[in-house]
């Protein structure tokens, strides 16, 4: 890197950093030393930044009886895991289809994708809420609020943005290594399984995060698709959060509760999680 | 290279019949929808909701009866929001970027990874974490302002004008990592060379950022804009958690807007119509940004 | 044409392998579900599960009971009217009831009503809202009543010599004196961010109703004289009074609970849960604090809004023969009783108001300020009012803004909020 920088401009340099670290530290810091304040202080102040009486932990302990956040952390980690699976199961078979293969109906099938991005979440509101209510009364198929609603929808609202990141990866690997491996004996789909995936493990990794993090995440298909019995904690916190007693001290302590694992998961694969972003963006 | 001709077939099946299913099915009953008279009367029963054609759409665009009033203002504060909150994560990303870029330092990736934290968070305890910072009394911003004794009567943000800042300030702080580390990976591909030889020719930093920092991040750049036009626009969690389901007109989103109309006030179809129309206005961004990846991969 | 069979087969055999793990078992035990509405605690689980028990050891039938949370309260009666599936009994808040029958959810139970004792038998704000005022029969069971009264602090009013406020100009000169005196800066409190029921309550002093239903149509009210006397009444207390704080339209009822534990404000109107929350926040000023009916309007008339639940049984139950005993059961007057003193609420019903220390302060207060002054919007489709209060909320705040206040930027809020309002009642008519 050019490392010729003036004094006044690595003082600059450096300041601005610390003013960035700053606009995301001061917020992120309100969150944490809340949990840490009396719940009256919390509810009438006046507001000062670290805790006036001591450092509480009731907060905590406290949580857990009143929002059923174990419950909720349950339900959001089945849901979570078992939509980054199908997520990369789908998009692995699906961006390997249209990258390898010319077939008929590939480009509209693409187009089909494509478009599916421009449809907003709210128009599909309505109509889960009424197909499942449908297909239960025609089939006994009972859906809504099951695990398996949630799953299937998340899964398929992450699969556009998968599947064309999967694409350009495939994409990227050389047709020749498969042919080789075929020639050697292997089947197309023993060449796929042998030599391709292996090679796209970044790309799993990437998919499988952002499944993840958009079933972790959402609140407008989980507050309508959900029950109590399947509730997520995206949904649990706001529904606390808009009742007309919420208490600032259990929301937030129960946001740190629910931060904890998205935080140490991006700890360990931060570089996935980077590359992820940076190739979705530039490629999708 | 050979291979079986129903096998591409096979591959891409479950998610054709995902997509299908999830995506186009629940997608055409959402326009369909539009066309019946679908409230908390015929809900009931509302597989023989009566076909009323386009009532609907004469009800929301016809003025007088508060749906075309409450859609316009709804639909130009989502511009403004959307507008005012790309410029904002573009200069803060930019930022960001480029000083990250030119530094070097010990911790920088600890630095880099904590400026991500906001994107991470997942959002509804940003969004809660920022409702309370904003509250009146008990907010951290207002103690601050008191504090500082700069304004006499103390500003309520969760309602009214400063509602909008509220949520688009809110909204910043989630979204502009992701523009940050984009923006960041797309700096390290310009080589060092470049600006090697402009300090040599004793160009100042604003002209190197002008003729090679902009136009060497030009695509990327054109493309996070497309991108973030079509998620922003839908934005619906920062009102929704932040506000609930009685916002200020002016914290008033699209997504939002319909997401009340309709389960809260119950006009299913009128709630339709509006989606639709907010379809559309993404369709044609969509083509435009397909327009634009094309003449930029045939250059 | 094979490719498509394909497709197609690969389609049936997945659906019906899933659909044959979904399908239902036969069930031995007769069941009966059950759903209330409100915040979970151990105390409402417990007396529940000892109802439960005896139900069971009586009858021989396993009662289901889930808690849902009020945020989740219209979602669920939705969920419930379009997919007709859910409980066999129902909590209903007296507010919803009219709509809930309107579209048809619930059954008719006029009998059971009337052997439980009819009329008679139930608190009289209640009755009002057993049936919509265009429908004959009783469709929902009166369970226990929410009137809410002016708290307010009685020590710091016989601190100032005063008494307490019977009127709205009272209510406008003992808060000023209290803040002359510099004990509070805001002292009158309103949940601008949920206050239907102060709008309620508001308009009924002012003499006006939120809704009138004629013999055969209704019409929303919110514009009419008296409404627009109650409104701007609100809007003064913040405007041009000063008495309530600017920031009334992000208050809740839970900000204005803590505010006034913690002595921020001396007035504001709840139900008798603020006495119990009061002795686990603040135990040092539940002496002095006391209830009494919301001052006269113009109209010289108090009020005190008077909500609470009922018991329903939906249309679609399959048991209303095991859910009317279910209710019957519920309704013994002990079990309404130690129901509605750990809910936080007063009986619905007349037997039950001696037992469970019901007949003591500050709960007989609460009783005898409903049984004079209790008041109820008008039972019928435009009960409750959608946006409207907050369309009015945030004109209050904007009225403020503007430091005066503005007969255009009212009127303007009370046309919107007519629009929205009548718009849902015509979804009814």
């Amino acid at each position: 890197m050019a490392l010729h920088h003036s004094r006044k401009l690595k003082a600059v340099m450096g300041l601005c950093i610390a003013g960035y670290v700053l606009w995301v530290l001061i917020p992120a810091g309100n969150l944490v030393l809340t949990t840490f304040k009396l719940p009256r202080e919390v509810m009438t102040g006046p507001y000062s930044y670290f805790p006036q009486s001591g450092w509480i932990m009731k907060n905590y302990s406290d949580i857990w009886n009143v929002i059923p956040l174990g419950k909720y952390l349950f339900n959001s980690l089945f849901i979570s895991s078992a939509t980054m699976f199908f997520s990369v199961i789908l998009s692995v078979l699906a961006g390997y289809g249209i990258s390898r293969f010319t077939f008929r109906g590939r480009k509209g099938f693409i187009g089909f994708v494509l478009l599916t991005q421009s449809f907003p979440g709210i128009l599909f509101l309505m109509p889960y809420f009424l197909l499942y209510i449908q297909l239960e009364s025609l089939t006994g198929l009972h859906l809504r609020g099951t695990y398996a609603s949630l799953i299937i929808t998340y899964t398929t609202f992450a699969l556009p943005f998968c599947m064309m990141l999967m694409k350009s990866y495939f994409e990227s690997i050389p047709v020749d290594i498969e042919e080789a491996a075929m020639i050697d004996g292997c089947s197309q789909f023993g060449a796929f399984l042998r030599i391709v995936l292996p090679a796209i493990r970044p790309a799993i990794a990437t998919v499988g995060i952002l499944g993840f993090l958009q079933a972790w995440n959402d609140v407008l298909f989980a507050s309508v698709l959900t029950n109590e019995f399947t509730r997520t904690v995206a949904v649990g916190i706001t529904d606390y959060a808009s009742q007309f007693e919420v208490q600032w001290n259990y929301v937030l302590t129960a946001g740190v509760v629910i931060s904890l694992p998205v935080v140490i998961f991006f700890v360990f694969l931060q570089k996935h999680i980077i590359q992820g972003l940076t190739a979705g963006a530039v490629k999708g | 290279m050979k291979y079986h001709r129903r096998l591409p077939y096979i591959f891409i099946l479950p998610a054709f019949i995902c997509m299908i299913c999830i995506h186009l099915i629940p997608m055409s009953l959402g326009v369909l929808s539009s066309f019946f008279k679908l409230n908390i009367m015929t809900i009931n029963n509302w597989i023989e909701a009566p076909f009323v054609g386009l009532k609907n759409y004469f009800s929301v665009f016809s003025p007088g009866f508060g749906f075309l009033e409450n859609f316009v203002s709804s639909f130009s504060y989502t511009i403004v929001f959307v507008v005012l909150a790309q410029i904002s994560c573009y200069v803060l990303g930019m930022g960001a970027a480029i000083v990250l870029n030119a530094s070097t330092f010990r911790g920088k990736n600890l630095v880099r990874g904590l400026l991500l934290f906001p994107f991470i968070l997942p959002g509804v305890v940003s969004i809660t974490n920022w409702r309370y910072m904003f509250s009146y009394d008990t907010g951290m911003i207002n103690a601050f302002l008191i504090k500082t004794n700069l304004i006499e009567n103390l500003p309520v943000w969760l309602v009214g004008d400063n509602a909008f800042w509220a949520i688009l300030t809110t909204f910043i702080w989630i979204a502009w990592p992701f523009w940050f580390i984009v923006l960041l990976a797309s700096l390290q591909t310009i080589s060092h060379e470049y600006f090697e030889a402009a300090s040599i020719d004793g160009a100042t930093l604003m002209q190197k950022f002008r003729h090679i920092i902009i136009p060497l991040t030009a695509p990327v750049t054109r493309m996070v804009i497309l991108l973030t036009f079509m998620w922003y626009f839908r934005e619906f969690k920062v009102p929704f958690v932040m506000m609930g389901l009685s916002p200020s007109p002016e914290a008033n989103l699209l997504a939002l807007h319909i997401y009340t109309e309709s389960f809260r006030l119950w006009n299913f179809s009128q709630g339709a119509v509006m989606a639709v129309t907010l379809s559309m206005v993404l369709m044609l961004f969509l083509a435009l940004r397909m327009y634009v990846t094309k003449k930029e991969r045939s250059l | 044409m094979k490719r498509f069979l394909l497709i197609l087969a690969i389609l049936l055999v997945s659906v019906s392998a899933v659909t044959a793990q979904g399908s239902p078992e036969v069930e031995p035990v007769k069941k009966l579900t059950f759903w209330t509405f409100g915040s979970e605690s151990p105390e409402l689980h417990a007396v529940m599960t000892q109802f439960k028990n005896t139900f069971k050891a009586e009858t021989g039938v396993e009662v289901e009971w889930k808690m849902i949370g009020w945020g989740d309260y219209h979602q669920s009666n939705l969920l419930v009217l379009s997919s007709h599936e859910g409980p066999d009994v129902t909590q209903m808040g007296t507010t919803t009831v009219a709509q809930q029958v309107l579209a048809g959810a619930f059954a008719e139970v006029s009998d059971l009503y009337a052997s439980l004792g009819g009329d008679q038998a139930f608190f009289k704000p209640m009755l009002a809202t057993i049936s919509p005022q265009s429908v004959e029969g009783t469709y929902a069971i009166p369970w226990f009543a929410d009137p809410r009264g002016l708290i307010y602090r009685k020590d710091i009013l016989d601190t100032l010599g005063l008494a307490v406020p019977a009127s709205w100009d009272e209510l406008v000169s003992v808060s000023q004196a209290i803040q002359d005196a510099g004990i509070m800066e805001y002292p009158i409190g309103i949940p601008g961010s949920a206050m239907a029921h102060d709008l309620y309550q508001t308009i009924d002093q002012a003499g006006g109703v939120i809704a009138s239903y004629d013999g055969s149509s209704t019409i929303s009210m919110i514009d009419s004289p008296e409404s627009t006397a109650g409104i701007r009444f609100l809007t003064d207390l913040v405007t041009s009074h000063k008495v309530a704080s600017p920031a009334t339209a992000e208050y809740d009822k839970a900000t204005l609970r803590a505010k006034f534990a913690n002595g921020e404000i001396a007035f504001y109107y709840d139900s008798p849960q603020a006495f119990t929350y009061m002795q686990e926040n603040a135990p040092e000023i539940v002496d002095g604090v006391a209830v009494a009916p919301a001052p006269a309007g113009p109209s010289g008339k108090a009020s005190v809004f008077c909500g609470g639940s009922h018991l329903a049984v939906y249309e679609y139950s399959d048991n209303k023969e095991l859910a009317s005993q279910w209710i019957s059961f519920l309704l013994r007057p002990e079990h309404v009783a130690l129901w509605s003193k750990v809910y936080g609420n007063v009986p619905a019903l007349l037997s039950a108001s001696d037992l469970e220390g019901f007949d003591q302060q500050p709960w007989n207060s609460f009783i005898s300020i409903a049984e004079q002054h209790g008041h109820h919007p008008e039972s019928g489709p435009g009960g409750t009012l959608a946006k409207v209060d907050t369309i009015i909320s945030h004109t209050i705040l904007g009225a403020y803004l503007q430091k005066q206040y503005s007969e255009e930027l009212v009127g303007t809020a009370i046309q919107e909020g007519k629009l929205v309002h009548q718009r849902m009642i015509d979804q009814f008519q």
